[in-house]
This record gives C-alpha cells, structure tokens and sequence, in this order.
C-alpha cells in the first residue's frame, strides 16, 4: 500500500527500494539533502562517491539501522520509517548484507556461521538445516571449509562464508558494503561472480556500494553517484561516464584536484608561512 | 561436542565449587554451627539488668551448651527483663532450685546464661521459671564498689 | 558562573548515562527469560566469566587471609584479646571484604573482557550482523554475559571468603600460635549465618548486577574502534570501582 507503484497496477512490479526526498543530518553535517532514488525489482544498482557523501548510512537507513529525519524510505513495499522491533526483523528476514569486513561470528565455525540465521528464525529440523548450508556453502565454492573457525580464513573466504549467510534466508533484497575492498584480483573475481550469478539465476535486487568502477561496471547495470548530499549522476554505466559535469568527471577519472580540492581549506601558503608580499 | 562437553563439566565443577564453600563456611564459622537442637522445651527467668544479653546467645551447663536465649522483652509492671530460653529436651532433669546467671566469655567476649544446677529432686519443666537469677555484672557498679571499698581502685588511671 | 554552569551540565550528562543505562538494564532484563532457552549459551558464559575468575579470586583470597590473620593478631594481642581474632577476621570478610574485593577483582578480570569481547563484536561490525539477521543482540550476546556474570560474582565470593578464612587460619593459628580452637569456635559464638554471611552474598550478588550491566553497555555502546574499545575498557574498571564502593555504602547502611 505503500508503493507508490500499488496505485495504478498493471503499469509495472513496485520498486524494491523507494526513497523519497530523503533528508538525514549527523551532528552538524548534512549527509542527504532531499534526494530521490528508485530501485527496480530485479535490478543491480553501483551507488559510488567520495568518501563520507553518505553511501553507507544510505544501506543504513535501507535496513531501518539508523533513523532519519524527513522524507520516505520503502523497502520490499514496508515504510521503513514506520517500523520497529518485530515487523521490523520480520523485513531484515527478506534482506541480506556482506558487510565490509564480513562480519562473520568469530566464537562460531563456518558452518554455525551459515546456519545461524537459520537456527534463530526457522524452526527448520536440523539435518535439513544441515543440507541448506552446505548447498549454500557449495554455491560460494567453500563447502569444504565448513569445519574451519572465521580467524582460519582468508579475507577473500571470510567474504564469500558471509555472502552465504547473507543469504540463506534466500533474501528479496542484497545489499553489499564494499565487497571488493582488501581482496586479491583472484577474490575479487569470485565475488563479482557470485554477484551476478544471485542476480541473474534467483533474481535478486541488488545495491552495491563500492569505489572500483571495473568491477561494478561487470555486475551492475547502472550507476548512481552521491556527492554533496544530492545524487549528481545517474543512469546506464556509460551515459554516466560521458556526463559533462566536472564533478562526475574528476571522481571517474580519479583526479586528485577539481571540484572537490585536493587542500583542505587553508589560509594562502605564502600568508601563513609569513613570507607573502609585503605591501 | 567434546569441547562443550568439557564446559559444561568446567562449569557444574564451579558451581559445586561455590556451593562447598558455601556449606564450609556456613556450618564451620557461622552459628549454623553452633548449638541446634530438634526438640527443645521453654523456661523463663527474670533478671534486672541484661546487660550486653542478645537473642540466640547460649545457654550453658558446666560450661556446654545446652540451649539458647529465644527471646528477650521487658515486663512493663514489674519492670525487669523477662528472658525466653530454649533448653534441649535431652536435659530436661534440671533441678527446680538451679539459678541462672549472665555471664561474659573473657574480658571482651559476648554474654551468655550458665545455669547452676540445684539440688532439688524436682525438676523445671517446660514454662517454668529459674526463681534465682543473677544479672549481668556492670563495669561501671564494680569500679564503683572498688571506689568506696577504697581496695586500690583505679590505680592504673593515667 | 562558567564553572557553575559545567557543574551543571556535568550532572546533566551523568543523569542522562544514569537514565540509559537504566534502559538498557530494562532492555536485557526483557529479553532475559527468552534467552534462557539457550541455555547453553549462558553455561558456556558462566565458564568463561566465572570459571575463568577462579585463580585470581583464590590466590587473592589466600593472601587477603594471611594478611588479616597477622594484623588483627598483632592488633588484638596487645589488649589480650586475640581470642576475638576468628570473630573479627569473619566479620570482616563475610561483611565487606569479601564482597567489596571480589567485585573489585572481578570487574577487572570478568568485566573488562565483556566489554571487550562485545566492543571487539561492535567494532567488527558483528553486532550489526546480527540485527540484520533479524536476531536481538541484547539478547543472543548482552543477556548470556549478564546472567553468567550476576551468577558469579556470589560464587566466587564465598571462595573467596573460605580461601581467606583457611589464610587466617594459617597465619593466626599455625605461625603465630592462635589456638586452633579458640580460632573457630569464636566465629561460631558471634557470626549469624544470614546477617552476616548470607547478607554478603547479597552484596556479592547486586555488585554482580552492577558490573555486568555497566561492562556489557561499555562494550555495546563502544566506539567501533580500537581506540573506543580500549577506552570503553578502562571506563568499564572506573566506573565499576565507583559503582561498588558507592552500593557498598548504600547496602550497608540498610543492613545494619
């Protein structure tokens, strides 16, 4: 009833993800100024910026983690800003995160780990708990590390265990915190696949935060760029990356100075070394 | 299951452990340990002053405890203390004419009641009451006695 | 005037973390008959917090004992009344020491590694982890920490006072020649079981409540870095040191 789709039916499926005129404030900084954002069921969405623009408290605020102060969020069709504690996890229950650092249960082995979500909210028999973990393990390649403890991994393992608890509760919804950050070429590309493959084979709705243009440009079909609290940019990878805004550019093309500076604001050098001109 | 096997018997030997001491402490250092009897019977006494006299303060017999005070209150018209005592059953042929006195374990100890056992061939009975008591001694009465024998009190005063 | 009005807000602040921690004690509290049916969640906690807490509670404990048995000795010798040595080193123990030491003991050994381990969990984003798991972390990490901790502190009290009584013992009686009689039946004649024993458990067991609760919302409401844990840690010790001595206080002059 909340999406705004739910009006005219017919027309087509309701978003994912619904945000309206979202405004958020941390302390004295203003993260979000009123933007809009829609994300179609189905779909693989990169969400890039620099650093502090807001990217991760956006998956907060998806996942009803962090309040916000005006504005609409909806996800999977529920008004985040109206829910708490049980309807609330009962909305978690449909979503999945990789965290950034993978987050997995470090007193738990990997199979635990996978199986937890499905211990505290099925009711699921254990040997059929114990044959959903192992498919789920399977498909991220690492049955065989069921027995291993989290701190055995490595960074790129660690990641793909947690991708599989992401998702054992087969979620509508995934969101991913730099999935790519501090792996090796070789980790990374499992993880781009295992993107795609969730995508395309269980169709899950995917935002994907992150800053390696390469990579997001193979699992995602378009691009939205955050920077000063509004989304600067946002379509199909390369109409973003042909946008004439100096600001897109110089954040695509990694260049050091630009719209954004590269001094953080200062008195003129000569002033402050007391060596300007005197008049 | 070998590892949380081994928790599980860590943690019962820790709490059996807590509890041990517990039961050591308890029937070793407290009054737990002290006299208990199943069966006891009541015997009342009447004294003028108490002194220092507390409830479950023993009640001794040639220097054994035999029971213990109960209860302690004042009679409001004959205005002296009224002392409750448990006696144990197993000693129920105390003479009719024993006197019961409050007496002090060492120079700073706690009081207690010794009975002094009669001579009559008639014994107390439970609600009974010990006809000749002696109460506690005061420090204060026996300087003073000291002071007007003029015995050489209060010589060490400084 | 300025400093006036710092007084102020500093009060201001304190009620406030009084206030939350209040509400996060409803919050565990809440949650706590739930998670007993994880049981052995809650074993493996008491293990940890407890079990673990052993060593130094007994060897502290010991030495605390030996301690008193020569002072108290040389104390009440020199008025004759050494006689009174059992009463008054288990007066004092089962009272205050006992309690107040252990607690003190405990929050540094049990306490700190709560509000590490959950800071740790804070930091590395698990805590996070599991809301979005739909699974409370009050209740799955918090609430096994609580209980195993409010359960502990009572137990390792009473070890704590028998291994002190047995150090007394050792002191008074065996080096310093205390008859051994003498020694136990003085504390038989004047220390009650629930005054003074019992009422020392209890104790045990409210600073118990105290220091899980404030080194589980260190640990909880930790800044999710190395730094902030490391911080939270050292507050965990202070304020749990306050928090006893300031109950201590409080309980005792009830009781009496």
């Amino acid at each position: 009833m909340t999406d705004p789709a739910a009006a005219n039916p017919g027309s087509r499926p309701p978003p994912a993800v619904a945000i309206r005129k979202l405004t958020t404030q941390l302390g004295s900084k203003r993260i979000f100024d009123g933007i809009d954002l829609e994300v179609p069921r189905g779909s693989v969405t990169a969400i890039m910026g620099p650093s502090g623009t807001g990217k991760t408290t956006l998956l907060r605020h998806l996942t009803g983690q962090l309040a916000f102060d005006s504005g609409r969020v909806t996800v999977l069709g529920e008004d985040i800003g109206q829910l708490h504690h049980e309807p609330l996890y009962r909305l978690r229950r449909r979503m999945g995160m990789l965290f950034q650092h993978g987050a997995l249960l470090t007193d738990l082995t990997v199979f635990d780990n996978v199986a937890f979500p499905l211990r505290e909210n099925t009711d699921l028999p254990e040997p059929l708990i114990r044959t959903l973990v192992l498919l789920k393990l399977q498909s991220v390649g690492l049955r065989g590390a069921a027995g291993l403890m989290p701190a055995e991994l490595s960074g790129g393992m660690a990641r793909r265990v947690a991708l599989a608890r992401a998702i054992a509760l087969d979620p509508e919804l995934m969101l991913y915190d730099e999935p790519f950050v501090g792996l090796d070429p070789i980790a990374v590309a499992a993880v781009v696949e295992l993107i795609i493959t969730l995508n395309r084979t269980l169709g899950v709705t995917s935002l994907v935060v992150a800053h390696e243009i390469e990579h997001l440009r193979r699992v995602a079909d378009r691009l939205v760029v955050l920077a000063d609290g509004g989304i600067i940019a946002d379509g199909p990878f390369d109409q973003v990356q042909a946008d004439p805004s100096p600001m897109v550019q110089q954040f695509l093309r990694g260049l050091s100075d630009g719209p954004v500076p590269f001094h953080y604001p200062a008195a003129p050098l000569t002033d402050e070394l007391g060596i300007g001109g005197a008049t | 299951m070998a590892a949380n096997r081994s928790f599980e018997i860590g943690t019962g030997l820790f709490i059996v452990l807590g509890f041990a001491a517990l039961l050591f402490l308890a029937t070793q250092t407290t009054n737990m340990a002290g006299f208990r009897a199943a069966d006891t019977y009541e015997l009342k006494a009447r004294f003028t002053n108490i002194g220092q006299l507390k409830e479950r303060a023993p009640v001794k017999l040639a220097g054994v405890t035999i029971g213990t005070v109960r209860s302690i209150s004042l009679d409001g018209t004959a205005l002296d203390a009224v002392v409750h005592v448990d006696v144990d059953s197993q000693f129920s042929e105390l003479p009719e004419d024993s006197s019961l006195s409050i007496l002090t374990s060492g120079l700073l100890g706690d009081q207690f009641l010794a009975i002094r056992p009669g001579g009559s061939p008639e014994f107390l009975v439970d609600g009974d009451e010990f006809l000749l008591t002696e109460s506690s001694l005061q420090l204060e009465e026996l300087i003073g006695k000291f002071m007007v024998g003029g015995d050489g009190g209060g010589e060490r005063g400084n | 005037m300025t400093a006036l009005k710092d007084l102020f807000s500093s009060l201001l602040d304190f009620i406030q973390r009084l206030g939350a921690m209040g509400s996060f004690l409803m919050r565990i509290l809440r949650v706590l008959p739930g998670s007993l049916r994880r049981f052995d969640m809650h074993l493996r906690q008491l293990w940890f917090i407890g079990a673990m807490s052993l060593t130094i509670i007994i060897i502290s404990g010991l030495f605390v004992g030996l301690v008193l048995g020569l002072q108290f000795y040389s104390a009440l010798n020199q008025f004759g009344a050494s006689g009174a040595l059992g009463t008054l080193t288990a007066l004092s123990l089962y009272r205050e020491l006992s309690p107040v030491v252990a607690a003190l003991l405990f929050s540094g050994r049990a306490g700190t590694a709560i509000t590490a381990e959950i800071g740790l969990m804070r930091s590395t984003q698990q805590i996070e982890a599991m809301e979005m798991m739909a699974v409370d972390p009050i209740r799955h990490v918090v609430a096994p920490r609580f209980l195993a901790a409010t359960i502990a502190l009572p137990l390792l009290c009473v070890v704590f006072s028998a291994l002190a009584i047995m150090g007394a013992h050792w002191s008074a009686v065996l080096w310093l020649g205390l008859d051994n009689g003498t020694y136990w039946s003085s504390m038989v004649g004047s220390v009650d079981l629930v005054d003074d024993l019992l009422a020392g458990v209890f104790k045990a067991l409210v600073f118990g409540v105290l220091v899980a609760l404030i080194a589980a919302y260190q640990g909880y409401h930790a800044k999710p870095t190395g730094e902030g844990v490391a911080y939270a840690t050292t507050r965990t010790v202070i304020h749990s040191a306050i928090a006893i001595l300031a109950f201590d206080f409080v309980l005792t002059a009830f009781m009496m």
